[in-house]
This record gives C-alpha cells, sequence and structure tokens, in this order.
C-alpha cells in the first residue's frame, strides 16, 4: 500500500511543480514522468492485488473526515490497472498532440495540471472506502476533466459543451452526495464496510440515488447527453482517456455500490439490463448517422456503455435467482469488456486526433483515400473497427461472447420471464452487432478509402509518437482475443468482490476460452496460407492496373462516390422517425438558377432533443413571467430579505 | 472433420444444380452440373485487374471472406460427428466470423471508389443485420429445447419426438434457408442474374474483382449455401446412423439446391424498400420458434 501512497505523493508534487514552471516542455516531461512512475508503483499493488492479496492502509485525516481506509482489493486493482494503463498511453499520446502548442507561448501548464490530477484523483477512487473522501476525490474528477476539455476555450461551442459537462457531472454529485449521507446517516459511519450490516429496506433509496449518480457519470441512457458534445469539444487525448476510463468510473461505482446492503438483486437485474439494451440500441442507432468522427465515437461509448451494464445487469439476475454461471458470466463479461472498450476506445480516439490534425477537419464527408497517405493509421483504425464491431480475433468478441454465453445459459434455466426475457436481450445484443458493422464500415469506409472528396493539402502520416501508444493497446487486445483464458484468469481476484460469484466455474470456463484461442488462430493462419497461396500464384501472372469500373461512364470524379450519408440512407429511412433530422434546402425556384442551390440535413438526437431542451425551454418560459422581481433596484432586493425571514419566524411559530 | 468433407463435396455441386433447375424450368438444356466449378478453377488461372483507386483492404478483403467461412465451416457438425472445433457457444463465434468476412467485403467495395459499389455496400450491410437476429433465435430456440449451447451438443441431442416439434424444425428450416438466401444474396431479396447496376447488391459489390480474388469470393459463395444447408440437414439427422446420415445429408443439399432454383425461376424479386420488412417477417416468425419450444417445453402452461 506504501507504494500507492508514494504514488499519490509523486502525482501531487509533480502537479504543484508543473505550476511553478515556466518552459511548456519541461513540464509535458515532468508529467510524463510522474504518470510512469505513479502507474508502475500503482501497478505493483495492483498485480499483486490481482494474485489474491489485500492491502489495507487507515490514516487519521482530521475532525471533518475521521479515520480514512484505503484498500486495494481485486476489483479497485483491477480499474487501477486500466487507468493506469490508458492514463500513460494517454500521457504519451498527448506528448505528441501538443507538440503544436508546446512552443508556443500561451500556457499549457492548467492543462497539464489537471491531467495529473484526474489521474490522482481516479487513482484514488479506487481504492477509498470512505464514502466523504471518495466524495471529494469525484469533485476533483469532475473538475479536472471540465478543465481538460475546454483546452480551446477561446471557441464557443468548446466552452458550451464544457459547461453542459460541468454541470451534468454535478447533478451527479448532488446525486451522489445525498446517497452517501442517506447510507452513512442509517449506518452511523462514512466507511464502506459499515454500509454492508445496512438492511435492504434503510437502503433502497440511497441506492436508486447511488446508481443514477453513477449512470450519469457512466453515460447511461437518458443521462448521455454530456458525452456527445463533451467528446469533439475536448483534444483527442482528452477525449480517448475521457471514454477508456472516465467514464469506466461510473462502470466501477455501480460495481462497488454492489457489495454494500444486500438488494432486491433479481429486479435490480432486470431494470439495469432493460436500461443498458436501450442505451446500447439507442447509443449505436445515433452513432450511425453522424458525420463528425469523434461524435460517432462518442455514441458508440454509450452503446459499450450499454453492453457493460447488461452484463452487470444479468449478473444481478444470476445473484437474485442463484444461478451461479449467469453470475459469473455477467460479471465476468462487463469486467472484461470494460477493459477492452478502454483498450480500443481510447485508441479510435487518439487516431481520430491523428485524422484530425492531417485533414483539419473532423467531417468525414469531406475526406476519402486517407487509406494511401496515413497507412498506419488507417491500418490502426481498421483493427480497432474490427474490435470495436466485437468480430474474432480481436478483444472486443471475447466479452461479448462471455454475455451471449450467459444469456444463453440464462434462456434455458429460467422460468418464463427469464426466457421472455433473456430472448429480447439476445436479439438487443444480436442488433447491436448488427448496427455496429454498419457504424463502423461507414466510419472506416467512408474516411479512409476511395478517393479525397474534398481538397485535402499536405496530409501526411503522423510521426512515431502518435501511433506506437496505439500499437501497444493494439497488442494488447489482440493478446487478449487469441489468449482469453489468460485474463479470464486475471480477473478472478476482481470478481471474487462482487456479490456471490463462484470462482469454480472459472475452470470449466478455460476449456472452452482456449478453444475458441485455438480457432482465431486457425483462422489467422487461414489467412496468412490464402495470401502467400495468392501471392504463388500471382507471382507468374501479368497483374494489371486498370481504373476503377464505372459502368460504363468513364469521367468518374471523387464527387460520384457514396458519402457517408448515402451509405447509410436506406437505413436511416427504415428507422425514419427514431432519429431525427434536420433538414434545411436552400433550392433556387427560378427556371434557369442563377446560383447554386444547397441542402443541408443535420442529425439531432430526439431524446436530449425532447427530455432535456424542451422541458427546460418550458421552464424558462415559466421562469420568465417572474422576472419583475430582478428589476435591480437594491430596496426591492431588501424587502425581498425582509420579506423572507418574517416568513421565517412566522413559519417557526405557526409549527410550533 | 467429416462435416467439413461433406460441406466440400457438397459445395461443388451446389451452384450447378441451382442454375440447372434454372435452365430446365425456362425450358433450355442448361450447362453442366459442375460448371461453377469449372469457372472458379479458371478464373484462378487468370490475371487480376486492379484499380489505381484500390489499397491494400481491397486486396486482403477476398482472402479474409474466403477464410471466414471456412472458419466457420469448422464449427458445423455432423449428427453426432463433432465439428473440428466445438465449444460452448460456438454458434456466436459462427456468426460473428462470418460478420468479420462481411465487413472486409464491404470495405473492399468502399475501397474501390465507384458509387455503385457503395450502393451495394450500403444494402449488404444493412440486409445482413437484419437477418441476424432470426439465425440467433432459432439457434436459442434449439438451444432451449435440448439445454446445450454449442452446435455439437444441441444436434447431438436433438431428437425431434412428436409432430409439433417436427413442424417447428421445418419452420426452422425455413429460416434458415432465408437466411442462407439472404447471406448469399438471392432472391428474394436480390437477383444474382440481373444486368441492372442499381438492382443489384452483393454482384455489384465484387464488380471490380477479377481473377484469384473473384475466384475466392465466387467459391465461398458455394461453400456458405452448402454450409447453411448442413444446419438444417442437422435438424433431421440426429441419431441415424452414418449408412443414413450421408444419404439424408446429400437429399436435402439437392433439394435445397432444387428449392432455390425452382424459386428464383418463379418469384421477382422484392421491391428494395420492401426487403426490410421481409428480413423482418423472418424475425417474428423466429419468435414464434421460441414460442413453441417454450410451449413444447412445458413452460408457458
Amino acid at each position: 500500500m506504501i507504494s500507492v501512497i508514494s504514488s499519490f505523493a509523486i502525482l501531487a508534487i509533480a502537479a504543484l511543480i508543473t505550476l511553478i514552471l515556466k518552459n511548456n516542455r519541461n513540464k509535458g516531461i515532468l508529467a510524463i514522468s510522474a504518470i510512469c512512475t505513479a502507474a508502475v508503483f500503482t501497478s505493483i499493488t495492483a498485480v499483486l492485488a490481482l494474485t489474491g492479496q489485500s492491502f489495507q492502509y487507515q490514516f487519521y485525516a482530521g475532525a471533518f473526515l475521521g479515520n480514512v481506509r484505503l484498500c486495494m482489493d481485486g476489483l479497485s486493482a483491477w480499474f487501477s490497472l486500466i487507468i493506469s494503463l490508458v492514463f500513460s498511453l494517454g500521457a504519451f499520446y498527448g506528448w505528441g498532440y501538443m507538440q503544436h502548442y508546446l512552443d508556443k507561448k500561451n500556457d499549457i501548464g492548467m492543462h497539464i495540471f489537471a491531467y495529473l490530477m484526474a489521474y490522482l484523483s481516479m487513482q484514488a477512487l479506487c481504492v477509498l472506502q470512505h464514502s466523504l473522501a471518495f466524495l471529494l476525490a469525484w469533485e476533483i474528477m469532475a473538475l479536472s476533466s471540465f478543465v481538460l476539455i475546454i483546452f480551446e476555450s477561446w471557441k464557443a461551442d468548446v466552452i458550451k459543451a464544457g459547461i453542459n459537462f460541468f454541470i451534468q457531472s454535478h447533478v451527479s454529485v448532488v446525486l451522489l452526495t445525498i446517497g452517501f449521507l442517506m447510507m452513512s446517516a442509517q449506518s452511523g459511519s462514512f466507511d464502506f464496510n459499515s454500509f454492508a450490516s445496512l438492511s435492504a429496506k434503510q437502503a433502497n433509496t440511497a441506492y436508486v440515488l447511488l446508481f443514477l449518480g453513477f449512470a450519469v457519470k457512466a453515460g447511461l441512457l437518458p443521462f448521455h447527453t454530456w458525452l456527445p458534445h463533451a467528446h469533439p469539444a475536448a483534444p483527442a487525448h482528452i477525449s480517448g482517456v475521457m471514454s477508456g476510463v472516465i467514464i469506466k468510473i461510473g462502470i466501477f461505482g455501480m460495481l462497488r455500490m454492489l457489495s454494500f446492503a444486500p438488494i432486491h438483486y433479481e429486479g435490480v437485474g432486470y431494470l439495469v439490463l432493460t436500461l443498458a439494451a436501450i442505451s446500447g440500441l439507442y447509443g449505436i442507432m445515433q452513432a450511425i448517422v453522424q458525420k463528425n468522427i469523434k461524435k460517432l465515437l462518442a455514441y458508440s461509448s454509450i452503446e459499450n456503455i450499454g453492453i457493460i451494464c447488461m452484463g452487470i445487469g444479468l449478473g444481478l439476475i444470476g445473484v437474485g435467482s442463484g444461478q451461479s454461471l449467469l453470475t459469473y458470466l455477467g460479471f465476468a463479461a462487463a469486467l472484461l469488456h470494460t477493459l477492452n472498450h478502454a483498450l480500443f476506445k481510447s485508441s479510435l480516439f487518439f487516431l481520430a486526433g491523428n485524422v484530425y490534425h492531417a485533414t483539419h477537419s473532423l467531417n468525414m464527408e469531406q475526406m476519402g483515400g486517407l487509406g494511401k497517405k496515413m497507412p498506419w493509421t488507417c491500418l490502426f483504425f481498421l483493427l480497432g473497427s474490427v474490435a470495436i464491431c466485437a468480430l474474432p480475433p480481436m478483444n472486443g468478441f471475447v466479452s461479448e461472447f462471455m454475455l451471449y454465453n450467459g444469456l444463453f445459459r440464462w434462456m434455458q434455466e429460467a422460468s418464463l420471464t427469464g426466457a421472455v426475457g433473456a430472448s429480447f436481450a439476445i436479439l438487443a445484443l444480436v442488433l447491436i452487432g448488427g448496427l455496429a458493422i454498419i457504424c463502423f464500415t461507414k466510419v472506416f469506409g467512408i474516411t479512409f478509402l476511395g478517393t479525397a472528396r474534398s481538397e485535402m493539402h499536405e496530409v501526411k502520416e503522423m510521426p512515431k509518437i502518435r501511433l506506437v501508444p496505439i500499437a501497444i493497446s493494439l497488442v494488447l487486445m489482440l493478446c487478449i482475443g487469441l489468449c482469453p483464458w489468460l485474463f479470464n484468469s486475471a480477473m478472478q481476484a476482481a470478481l471474487a468482490n462482487l456479490p456471490q460469484v463462484d470462482s469454480s466455474i472459472h475452470s470449466v470456463g478455460q476449456e472452452h476460452l482456449a478453444m475458441l484461442s485455438l480457432v482465431c488462430i486457425c483462422f489467422l493462419s487461414l489467412v496468412i496460407i490464402l495470401y502467400l497461396l495468392r501471392n504463388k500464384v500471382q507471382s507468374k501472372q501479368n497483374i494489371r492496373q486498370s481504373e476503377t469500373w464505372g459502368c460504363g461512364y468513364t469521367a468518374a470524379t471523387p464527387k460520384i462516390q457514396y458519402t457517408g450519408a448515402s451509405y447509410v440512407k436506406t437505413y436511416s429511412d427504415t428507422l425514419d422517425g427514431l432519429i431525427g433530422f434536420e433538414k434545411q434546402s436552400d433550392i433556387p425556384t427560378e427556371s434557369y438558377p442563377q446560383q447554386a442551390g444547397e441542402v443541408r440535413s443535420e442529425s439531432f438526437d430526439q431524446l436530449e432533443h425532447k427530455a432535456i431542451e424542451k422541458p427546460l425551454r418550458g421552464y424558462q418560459w415559466l421562469m420568465s413571467h417572474f422576472l419583475f422581481l430582478q428589476n435591480g433596484k437594491l430596496q426591492f432586493y431588501m424587502l425581498y430579505g425582509i420579506i423572507f425571514i418574517l416568513i421565517t419566524i412566522i413559519l417557526t411559530f405557526i409549527i410550533h | 472433420m467429416l462435416s467439413l468433407l461433406l460441406i466440400l463435396i457438397a459445395a461443388c455441386f451446389f451452384d450447378g444444380i441451382i442454375i440447372r433447375t434454372k435452365s430446365i424450368c425456362a425450358g433450355r438444356k442448361g450447362p453442366g452440373i459442375l460448371q461453377p466449378i469449372y469457372d472458379v478453377w479458371r478464373l484462378w488461372h487468370k490475371a487480376s485487374v486492379y484499380s489505381p483507386t484500390c489499397g491494400w483492404v481491397f486486396r486482403w478483403a477476398p482472402i479474409v471472406y474466403c477464410a471466414s467461412v471456412l472458419a466457420a465451416i469448422s464449427v458445423i457438425p455432423f449428427g453426432q460427428q463433432p465439428a473440428l472445433f466445438s465449444f460452448d457457444g460456438d454458434f456466436v463465434f459462427f456468426a460473428y466470423i462470418l460478420a468479420l468476412g462481411k465487413l472486409f467485403s464491404i470495405l473492399g467495395a468502399l475501397d474501390t471508389g465507384s458509387s455503385f459499389e457503395g450502393m451495394g455496400a450500403s444494402r449488404e450491410a444493412l440486409f445482413s443485420m437484419l437477418a441476424e437476429p432470426a439465425f440467433f433465435l432459432i439457434i436459442g430456440s434449439v438451444a432451449l429445447l435440448t439445454g446445450h449451447t454449442s452446435f455439437h451438443d444441441i444436434f447431438a441431442h436433438l431428437h425431434l419426438g412428436d409432430p409439433v416439434s417436427y413442424a417447428l424444425a421445418t419452420l426452422a428450416a425455413f429460416i434458415l434457408l432465408m437466411v442462407a438466401m439472404i447471406e448469399n444474396s438471392r432472391l428474394p431479396i436480390d437477383d444474382p442474374k440481373t444486368h441492372l447496376e442499381l438492382t443489384m447488391i452483393h454482384e455489384v459489390m465484387i464488380l471490380d474483382n477479377s481473377g484469384f480474388d473473384l475466384g475466392l469470393i465466387l467459391s465461398s459463395g458455394y461453400l456458405k449455401f452448402a454450409m447453411y444447408t448442413a444446419l438444417i440437414v442437422n435438424f433431421f439427422v440426429g441419431g441415424l446412423g452414418l449408412e443414413w446420415g450421408i444419404p439424408l445429408f446429400f437429399s436435402i443439399q439437392f433439394a435445397a439446391a432444387v428449392i432455390i432454383g425452382v424459386v428464383e425461376s418463379f418469384m421477382a424479386r422484392l421491391r428494395m424498400n420492401h426487403n426490410p420488412q421481409f428480413i423482418f417477417a423472418l424475425t417474428s416468425i423466429a419468435l414464434m420458434v421460441i414460442f413453441g419450444v417454450l410451449l413444447l417445453s412445458g413452460q408457458l402452461s
């Protein structure tokens, strides 16, 4: 535990020094070395914790907090390792991403400071077992991520997205504060251990509040609206880290919460599963119609959070109905998909950052043919897309495979409600998988393949520092895909911290996972054999080049290519009504138009529009009637004060 | 291993039988049964032409596509005979590895920069996505019936008893055949013999493939047909011994090919915007099968 605490100290000291240093480059080097050292230090403890040891440390933190307990158990270790990994990769990538700003006069010290603080607070969240200290760390995380998002604060929409994030993350803070206070009022202590002694009845309301608070952070429907605004606004390394780990801390909270008082597991499980399935479907349905690459990835994060929560829901149903296999498969799928998503989503955001710096745009409709100019970025993006579509032999498949197995088991062993529930959950998961393929063939195909749809000047591959971190996470992803049993064993300690997980099941699953990796390896070797075979056949042949077949039309221009919008036209027609489109057309009406016309269509989030913007507008309308109260005259304000005090006094008299 | 061999043999004849059936229905004599295989053989020896627009994705696409179909076949058992690979949830692997092949064929089409191929890719992505739930529900229903979750265990334990279960198996066979037609882009979703690029799906995606690559794609298509039919065979082969099983295998393969040929001779392609409804209807039939199984297993009483 000493190593974890010393890593906190290193990060805090480094953060303070970055505020003093003058040179941007020195700050960056300091921050990267601090993060790496801290990551190594915490990982030592975390890896030991994953082997089954548990580390505790307690200290007195003043009269307000009292005794604060730190504990690195399996669950903390699993998340702590994910956070360390993504934050260190993000730091290296960020170093490359920020090159442009490093030598400029404007100060990026605040950004680096916030990055260090975000890392520090998230590591603290993993190990803190004291609710007030937890809230404190949560608030530091929310504030530092706000600072990270508004890096390009001179842009209006960045500030707008930042404030949106700021408000929503504080809604989460409020919910969590009330929830934790209710818990500790009932149990008489702030320590998480004391919550375990509560009865289900005492903890019910607090549970709901905590769940909602964590759901806002995780971006579960209908609290997802901050994600699609915040991700495009933030710099790429921040989006990667945010989607990779910051939203996962919401998942961590949900899992941690399960070890508190017992709840009505089965009912909650059904609720979480339903919400998660809707989240997943809605997220990917919205993702498909996006034009902005980062916005598309943000919606896909909502989808993946949905898949993770489906695992949690399944696990809870298993706990409730006493089916240990479901519990195991559900929670294992959730934990593994958390790692998987952290890896591939952060890589994809980093790659989107590469595309942004090469083309100065995030609108995929203007791109095309980047694959030839940025071969590595293109290859990595393809592998990332295969992983995120949960296709073998990459890692995403393994966690979905576990989830599918759990769902099919549930279908067989359950009652009628279980069988119906499982059928619909499977339907949802299958549709999510299919839609993800449409979504990622679109973003990859339109951005990297074909020819450029607009003038692209001097597009070239990014330097190595912006490719190597991605390559590292791709290697890890392939490892998970090809050796899933290794990671299944590594998860055991983390699973042991979740309610009623029977670790003896793990050995049964290993055999199937080993078979899966064998068939994946066979598939890869088959690909290579076919490739060599074709090379051998073609080496004797006369391979020619000729223009793409244009069905007789020989003057094809890049404009004739299918665009992203036309690629998903059939899809958006089929789902007309579920996805909102705002269309503006300015088509000349005269017979011989002198000027070119213009048609624009922009998709918008129906749910955000109906559930947030409309009620807000109604509220504003209601409040506008009371504007006369705020008339700027001091006498009136004093009068209000007197009236308020009088009412308070009178009420006190009446009540007594 | 046996199933792999049987599927490979059946694939050699499958398309030939379809073509022959269609010729006979149209009153022509038609080419020999092995003509498609000759074509593939000839294509493998022909040189390829690549467009300068295409990058490495286009060149890898047919290879990954073909390998994915072969990998999918490797998990299909034959009655009591185990598959090459068998593990819990192998049907999930089956569906997802096929999806990987599809992903690559879509990307290969988009790599050419042709508007026609983009059009085909868009349709292929949507329609095959819509067909997937029906497949999963059918497998889910037999998994529910037998209490196992791998192809081999399911089919080894599937003994159809009463008439209701035969009816369900027939419905399931119908759905699988339809899924096979959609996956292979045949009627009523897509007409492989159409000569208008605007109305094609699969054919238009492979316009720019030639030589060895085209041969791979065509042979993967034949393999896919035989593979899906092998799944259908598994519904009925159950506890039969090899001496009855193998003839049954080939007769069902033959019957499926003849049915496809007859359907293609006498039916017109659906209008493109009616396709989603058609495929959704399949999913709802699959849901019906699930509820039928629930009835059978006594959970609905």
